[in-house]
């Protein structure tokens, strides 16, 4: 009696391990549908936009009712982006973003709640600057191999593309975006951080600007400072570009398009060294430029600043495509 | 040496060489078959599809997860372009298949991300890659040594 007292025991003991196994494993499937392991997110499947119909198939797994849409919480999947959002819903891009506070359509990540609101209105003076066929972006970078890569076998496009932008292939980031706000917005407090998944020209500092701009930058005759205060820019000239054009390439961080504008702007016949200013007054950013002459007398107290830009930008050239073979790795 | 020893040894060479050159030619097999077929795609995890259209010609490549559309492009030239033209604002597509890889390229916003399927082998209508490398904008780079399958459907 004693033995089958035991083994029922030791039986029972085994069917409960069994079971928490069971469960625990049914528990990290489910948590891992969205997020998955790094070998599915990096997977091509995330980035392909899903159509109107994959999301309300997503939708439906969620239990969501598309058709009684008052606050509905919907968990952001893979592949989604605002467009699709929209059209499975019925709810105009505008108002995701409004309910949703998202300035930025690049900026929305997988694993996220949407809030799923059909009633309300949106102001009129509400105008997201975004992209809404971007998908679902990551919280989180992606890896768990070698921490930088080469891909040697590049399609002919990206090439030619690579050619004509100059080595502007350092802009690609290949690291997560929360994880370049946080190096870019160091200096800000924390009191909007329940609202990272937007971002406005606002919320960018001047340093931000500068270093995008410097990452942006080929031209050796020009290099880009903050203006602390009056004094750097006195023997500076503003350049002549719309603050609202200005502002709404620091909201899109399209430093390219920003540079353009002040290669325009410049004299292009002067071959000097130029130095450009970057100046907040208040909500709008002023652009002034200085030429090499003038700019010698405030080399001393932008030592520091120019130091800062060069480390950020040998940081960025490391995650680059092309960053050299010493510390690549390729399965050949 | 004995004659059934030289049988042996030959054969086995044989065998080397047929198997050999069945996986060089497997191997590098990809960049002629791929043009102006449709390959489903199966992920990582299996439970994941997209459909790619390969142009005829040139480097363009339609990547979706609608098998009608995709195979819709491959009806013709103009029926690709129309697909290709019409899908550019969710990002543009490319590829490049050289020896035992195939890269499939993203560019969208200015923002370039790639995904090399690295040791390509054909098998008839599949292509198995027994790894991939990635480096995606704004997301993460690296190695996955997972495999993944890319079958002709058309």
């Amino acid at each position: 009696m004693k033995i089958n007292n035991k083994t029922r025991l030791g039986a029972g003991f085994l069917t409960a391990i069994l079971a928490s196994a069971a469960i625990a494993t049914t528990t990290v499937a489910h948590a891992n549908s969205v997020t998955g392991s790094p070998e599915e997110q990096a997977d091509i499947t995330n980035w392909i936009a899903n159509t109107p119909q994959q999301v309300s198939n997503n939708m439906a797994m969620q239990h969501i009712n598309v058709n009684h849409l008052n606050g509905v919480r919907y968990v952001i999947q893979w592949g989604d982006t605002l467009w699709s959002i929209s059209h499975a819903t019925g709810i105009s891009i505008a108002k995701l973003c409004y309910d949703n506070n998202i300035r930025n359509a690049n900026m929305i990540y997988a694993g996220n709640v949407l809030i799923l609101n059909r009633d309300g209105y949106v102001p009129d003076d509400f105008d997201p600057d975004i992209d809404p066929y971007v998908v679902a972006q990551t919280k989180v970078t992606i890896n768990n191999g070698p921490q930088i890569v080469n891909i040697n076998v590049q399609p002919d496009a990206i090439k030619q593309y690579y050619d004509n932008s100059n080595n502007s292939n350092t802009t690609n980031i290949y690291k997560a975006n929360s994880d370049n706000s946080s190096q870019a917005t160091s200096k800000k407090d924390d009191s909007d951080s329940d609202s990272e998944d937007s971002s406005s020209s606002s919320d960018i500092s001047v340093s931000d600007i500068v270093d995008g701009l410097e990452k942006a930058n080929d031209n050796d005759k020009l290099s880009f400072k903050e203006a602390d205060d009056d004094s750097d820019i006195k023997d500076a000239d503003e350049l002549d570009i719309d603050s609202d054009d200005i502002a709404k390439d620091v909201k899109d961080k399209d430093y390219d398009d920003l540079l353009d504008k002040i290669k325009d702007a410049l004299d292009s016949d002067d071959d000097s060294d130029v130095t450009i200013y970057v100046q907040e007054d208040g909500d709008e950013i002023h652009i002034y430029a200085s030429s090499d002459k003038s700019d010698e007398d405030s080399n001393d107290s932008e030592d520091s600043s120019d130091s800062n830009d060069e480390d950020t930008d040998s940081d960025s050239s490391n995650q680059s495509a092309d960053t050299n073979d010493d510390t690549e790795e390729d399965d050949d | 040496m004995r004659k059934g020893t030289k049988i042996v040894i030959s054969i086995i060479v044989a065998l080397l060489v047929i198997v050999g050159g069945f996986y060089i030619y497997a191997s590098h097999a990809a960049a002629g078959h791929i043009p102006g077929h449709v390959y489903e795609y199966t992920s990582v995890s299996g439970n994941q599809k997209a459909y790619m259209t390969f142009a005829q010609s040139g480097d363009e490549v339609i990547v979706t997860p609608d098998k009608n559309k995709a195979l819709q492009a491959s009806n013709s030239t103009a029926d690709f372009e129309k697909v290709y033209k019409a899908q550019a604002k969710e990002g543009k597509w490319n590829y490049k298949a050289d020896g035992s890889k195939l890269t499939i390229s993203k560019t969208q916003n200015k923002q370039v991300s790639l995904w090399q399927y690295n040791n390509v082998l054909v098998l008839g209508k599949k292509m198995h890659s027994s790894s991939f490398t990635y480096q995606i904008a704004n997301a993460g780079q690296g190695l996955d040594k997972k495999a993944t399958n890319f079958e002709q459907i058309k």
